[in-house]
């Protein structure tokens, strides 16, 4: 499994983990690990520390995380991201649209 | 003759009916293997030689065939090559009948493409579950031949809609001429890609450029694409400036575009006469601004999110302004270039664009070289994405001479008055010129004048500006980066600017050869005396001169607070640039 999904145990937040390649392969999967949880948490945890790489689409698709969990009211930290995934994030000011940890 | 033999389907009717040919040449097997199927519930045709049973097999069409190795004519083997190089993709069954079940006969039956060899007379309690044994091979094959006339319609409609990317994407894209001084390259992984590139120039001699990548690609990225070069050819030809072109193409993607999609791009206004470049970069790699001998002497990293992703009311336009000086190159590559892998996964990266930018290769040859280190390092290894390279030289000499031929207006001169008024934060937020050249070529035409009057407005605009409501002395712009200097301060007191009206008065009226138009510009500053005002030869002074030499006639009034210019047009020289 390339995507893991952990919610904490008061379930106010939730923890996605995306290991290896972060591309449009995990469209759906990346999708339905938010998206069919009977509760929406107050933060997301997107864990980067297993994440090689990351092409556009996967950017778009912390974008429709981002509108999903309510925008600019949400949110989002991308965590442990590793130097060539923080260079990505980086060139799109992803920093200035979700916390990067 | 074949004999098609209707039956009374038996109590035990198969799964799947079958039509079953049986050709035999003695009458009474065939009897007795067609009563066997008959009663299984199948139906029945016969023959009784090889030539028949083709005939047969054409016009009747069973679902398969029960041969005797031996009918005369034409005999078992040749029938079956027959029906196999017939049948085409449909399955058919073809059994041949035989005396014994030796390895010479069974491998001459197979080799003939027969499915199985039964040795004859059948028996009868065998018939029934050999003949389902084949009807699920059928059903198999059937589903199979389904998925791939499936699979085979959806290609084809894919690569339709492919098609039509492509020929929407190049007719909105690569509309009019590229500049002879802009070259590009855009090497496409897909059968089509979602990198765009496009030039324009602003009536001023100012150039735009954008270069931009699209997330995804195909007729996503070119229904995002339309819009994009729509807004930067309209805005850029009526002499939007830089900042105000991004935040129109940012607005109207974040409209359209699904939250997933959006365009890394930068934004180039090069004012190539007057040595400087503003640079907006949302999303795209560093830039690069090489010098012959120096090296790069520029950077333009990315300082903004990419276009599409942010609503208007958080959206930073804000461009940077960088120094140039003639001869120097601008280069922009998409991210495909700097993630360029070869086959051992290596990538391209920054430090060797760097290091083809700074080597000692001669301005000519430079991007023909980059081009090829990018080749020569991916070495045949597969395109990844997108791979766009973007190079611009500067200087005055690159900016062409307008077409003075191009666009005679051949509209009737009307008469009309207009007036525009901006006061305090108006002055800062709202550029009038687009909107007043605009409303002349509504309303006027004047295509062929365009770059005159845009010169002629943009200059007395300014003037009023800098002078009649910031109060500032354009002896600052004398040396270059005073220049620079003179243009950073004005945002910044712009900014903060609560009073102070410009207005600008145009008023149009037919004339025996033509019409003229009398541009008013007035500013609420103190006015200055006439000596006061900036000579020809600087920076600024120029700006005058030009004035003068477009208009008839340039006159200050009221102590210099009324710019009044006239400005007459003819309608058979309509093409000439000044009027006489």
């Amino acid at each position: 499994m390339s995507i893991a999904t952990t919610p904490s145990q008061d379930g106010r937040s939730l923890t996605i983990k995306v290991s290896g390649r972060f591309d449009f392969k995990l469209h759906t999967e990346f999708r339905r690990a938010y998206e069919s949880l009977p509760q929406r948490p107050a933060q997301y945890i997107i864990d980067l520390g297993e994440t090689e790489y990351m092409d556009s689409s996967a950017l778009g698709m912390l974008l429709l995380l981002r509108q999903f969990a309510g925008g600019d009211g949400s949110t989002i930290t991308l965590a442990k991201v590793r130097p060539e995934v923080a260079k990505i994030l980086a060139v799109a000011s992803f920093g200035k649209l979700f916390k990067v940890a | 003759m074949s004999v098609p033999v209707e039956t009374t389907p038996s109590a035990a009717a198969p799964k799947l009916r079958q039509k079953v040919l049986i050709v035999d040449d003695q009458a009474s097997l065939r009897a007795l293997h067609g009563a066997y199927v008959q009663h299984l519930g199948h139906a029945v045709v016969f023959a009784t030689n090889g030539l028949e049973a083709l005939e047969s097999f054409r016009r009747e069409q069973p679902d398969c065939v029960l041969l005797d190795l031996h009918t005369p004519g034409i005999d078992g083997v040749g029938v079956c090559r027959r029906i196999r190089s017939e049948c085409g993709d449909r399955y058919v069954a073809v059994i041949l009948l035989t005396g014994d079940d030796g390895v010479a006969t069974v491998t001459r039956c197979l080799e003939a493409g027969a499915d199985d060899c039964w040795v004859k007379p059948l028996k009868p309690q065998l018939l029934g579950p050999k003949l389902e044994s084949l009807n699920r091979i059928r059903a198999l094959y059937e589903r199979l031949r389904g998925h791939q006339e499936e699979l085979a319609a959806y290609r084809v409609a894919t690569l339709r809609e492919q098609e039509l990317a492509k020929s929407l994407f190049a007719r909105v894209v690569d509309r009019g001429q590229p500049a002879a001084n802009v070259r590009r390259m855009i090497q496409a992984a897909d059968v089509f890609h979602g990198d765009i590139a496009l030039t324009a120039w602003r009536p001023n001699g100012a150039q735009l450029i954008l270069v931009g990548d699209f997330t995804g690609h195909g007729l996503q990225a070119a229904l995002g694409a339309i819009p994009v070069a729509d807004i930067f050819h309209s805005m850029a030809r009526v002499g939007f400036a830089a900042p105000d072109i991004v935040a129109e193409i940012n607005r109207r993607l974040f409209l359209c575009l699904p939250r997933n999609l959006f365009l890394s791009a930068c934004v180039l206004e090069i004012h190539h006469a007057e040595s400087f470049v503003l640079a907006w970069n949302g999303g795209l790699p560093t830039l690069f601004v090489q010098r012959e001998g120096a090296g790069l002497v520029a950077e333009i990293p990315p300082h903004h999110v990419p276009l599409g992703i942010l609503p208007e009311s958080q959206f930073d336009a804000s461009c940077q302004t960088i120094p140039i000086k003639p001869g120097d190159r601008v280069f922009a590559a998409s991210d495909g270039v700097i993630e360029t892998a070869n086959r051992a996964g290596e990538q391209f990266g920054e430090e060797r664009l760097r290091a083809a930018l700074c080597d000692d290769i001669g301005g000519e040859g430079r991007f023909e070289e980059l081009v090829r280190r990018i080749e020569a390092f991916r070495n045949g290894a597969e395109k990844l994405d997108d791979v766009t390279l973007v190079e611009v030289l500067c200087g005055p000499a690159v900016v062409p001479r307008s077409d003075q031929n191009s666009a005679k207006s051949t509209r009737e001169a009307l008469t009309w008055k207009l007036a525009l008024e901006l006061e305090g934060q108006a002055l800062h937020q709202v550029d009038p010129i687009p909107l007043c050249l605009r409303a002349v070529q509504e309303i006027q035409g004047l295509e062929g004048h365009k770059e005159a009057l845009h010169l002629v407005l943009s200059e007395l605009f300014n003037n009023a500006l800098d002078h009649g409501v910031l109060g500032r002395d354009s002896r600052l712009k004398e040396t270059p980066d005073g220049f620079l200097e003179f243009y950073a301060s004005r945002d910044r007191l712009l900014e903060t600017l609560h009073s102070g009206k410009v207005a600008l008065e145009l008023a149009h009226e037919p004339t025996p050869q033509g019409g003229r138009l009398t541009i008013d510009v007035v500013d609420s500053g103190p006015g200055f005396e006439r000596g006061a005002a900036p000579q020809a030869g600087a920076h600024s002074g120029r700006g005058i001169a030009l004035v003068e030499s477009f208009c008839d006639s340039l006159e200050y009034r009221d102590a210099g607070r009324r710019a009044h210019a006239r400005f007459s047009w003819t309608r058979e020289a309509q093409s000439e640039e000044r009027p006489q």
